[in-house]
Order: structure tokens, then C-alpha cells, then sequence
């Protein structure tokens, strides 16, 4: 079975739009002496269902671009590393690229620009950079897609039974 | 036909899961949150399938699980994590409550069928 994942473009593009709103103002309300675990995982969740999403539905560019910014959102989440001014201004930054890359989508383009050429990579010099960075090239989400074994998994639910059968 | 609840934060995501689900002749009940879902589970009689997102606002989908499990009538239902997130830690987190189909992105299809 296949379905027109088109008609959930719209949909994806707004929400994205919100949740870059949601991570701006997360950003502004950083206090870098004492950072507040949840503005971190609010802008990691924005950052997270834009890459999901972008994956999802084909729009390469604007995930790849996002997967990095995950990537490094990640480790200050984690706690492996600590939020500078610098990221943060370098993450305001990519809020304002990735705006420009969602009104591109909707205009039917999914090229990349300027800025989310230069940014993607600052951010990877970022990600290179730092003591703990021998550890961080073990991190799953840093092996290429294309690298990663990918699985196809069939499962079966069968309604009123309580059995499901999970099989490769 | 089965119920299904599908629980994700984004609203593309969740009406991408309910759109299959439905189109393959199943009932979907949507929520958007952990907290939402347990409220939609608690009220709704017969759910047979709980597919979930892992980080979600208000409360995550590990916690989704661990609340339905202490609910006599979600002790054994299936349920699914769908995340993009890769399957290292939070799978591995996971683990006791779950018994993870850990999808890594993106989800393309779901096919139920139906005995």
C-alpha cells in the first residue's frame, strides 16, 4: 500500500514554522549561568520534528541541515557539552536559515542556500571541535545514513487476539 | 477492524499514521501528547494498538508506557514507539516497559492485516 505523502506537506511546513517560533524564543530565554533543561529540549524537539519530518517527506536538504543541529542540540541535552553564546547565536542564526529553506519548500523548491551551506558548516566545526569529541564520533547519529544497515521489518497485528506475531 | 491509538506531537506525523491506519480500514483515536493519550486510553474502551512518538511535550512516550502498563486493561495491548530518533539510548532506556520496534526514519508504511 502506498500513499501521496504530498497532502501532508502543508501540514508539515506550518507546524515547522511554529516550532521555529517555539525555538527562537527558547534561545532568547537561555540563561547560560543557569541553562534550563527543558528550554534546551523544547529547542531539540523543534530541531528533532523538522529533521523527522523533513526525512519523511523528502526534503533532503532542509533534514541534513537539521540533522546536524540535532546532532549538536543532543550533546546539550545530554549534558556532554555546554551551550555557549556563540551557539546560541550561531543557532539563531540557523532558525532564521531554516525559515528561509521552509518558504522555499513551499514554493515547490528543495535546493540549499547560502546560509544553509555556511552554517551546516559552522556547525560541523563545532561538532569537531572539544575534548569529547573522540567519545561523541561513537554516537550512533553520527554515522552517515548511508552507512547504517537499514532493515525493513514486517509486523502483523491480528485484531482481537492477544498475539502479535513480529517477524523479519 | 482494530483501534488504534496514534500519539505524536506533530500534527504531520500523527495524521501521516492515522491517514494509513484508516485508509487500511482501522478505527484511530489521535492525541498529541503522553498526557493527552492516557486520557484518550483511559475514556475509550477497546483500544487494541498504542503506536507512540518518544519525545513529546507534557509527557514522553516512555512515561506513556510505563503509565499504561500499571492500567489493568493495557497490561498485554501492544505498543508501538515510532521515533526518528536513532535506536542507541532511548531504546535501551526503553527496554523494561517496551519491547521495542524501535523504527529508525522515516516510517513509510504501515500494513495491518486483519485475521
Amino acid at each position: 500500500m502506498s500513499i501521496d505523502l504530498s497532502q501532508f506537506h502543508q501540514v508539515f511546513i506550518e507546524e515547522s514554522i511554529e516550532g521555529l517560533d517555539a525555538m527562537e524564543m527558547a534561545l532568547m530565554a537561555l540563561d547560560l549561568e543557569r541553562v534550563d533543561g527543558e528550554l534546551i529540549n523544547t529547542i531539540f524537539r523543534a530541531a528533532h520534528s523538522i529533521k523527522g519530518g523533513g526525512a519523511t517527506f523528502g526534503f533532503s536538504v532542509l533534514a541534513d541541515f537539521t540533522h546536524v543541529l540535532e546532532t549538536l542540540l543532543d550533546q546539550f541535552r545530554s549534558g556532554q557539552r555546554r551551550i555557549t553564546a556563540e551557539d546560541v547565536n550561531l543557532l539563531l542564526q540557523a532558525v532564521d536559515c531554516m525559515r528561509e529553506l521552509l518558504s522555499q519548500l513551499k514554493s515547490g523548491s528543495n535546493f540549499a542556500t547560502a546560509c544553509s551551506q555556511t552554517l551546516k558548516t559552522q556547525f560541523e566545526a563545532v561538532l569537531r571541535q572539544d575534548s569529547s569529541s573522540a567519545e561523541l564520533s561513537a554516537i550512533p547519529e553520527a554515522i552517515p545514513r548511508e552507512n547504517a544497515a537499514e532493515k525493513t521489518w514486517q509486523i502483523r497485528f491480528y485484531s482481537r487476539s492477544r498475539h502479535s506475531q513480529i517477524r523479519q | 477492524m482494530a483501534k488504534i491509538l496514534a500519539v505524536d506531537d506533530s500534527a504531520s506525523m500523527r495524521q501521516m499514521v492515522a491517514f494509513t491506519l484508516q485508509n487500511a480500514g482501522h478505527t484511530v483515536f489521535e492525541a498529541r501528547d503522553g498526557a493527552e493519550a492516557l486520557e484518550t486510553a483511559r475514556g475509550t474502551d477497546g483500544i487494541e494498538l498504542v503506536i507512540s512518538d518518544i519525545n513529546m511535550p507534557n509527557m514522553d512516550g516512555i512515561s506513556l508506557v510505563k503509565e499504561l502498563r500499571a492500567l489493568p486493561a493495557y497490561k498485554f495491548t501492544p505498543i508501538l514507539m515510532l521515533t526518528t530518533e536513532s535506536c542507541g539510548e532511548k531504546s535501551r532506556r526503553g527496554k523494561p516497559p517496551v519491547r521495542p520496534a524501535g523504527f529508525l526514519n522515516p516510517l513509510i508504511r504501515i500494513s495491518c492485516w486483519p485475521l
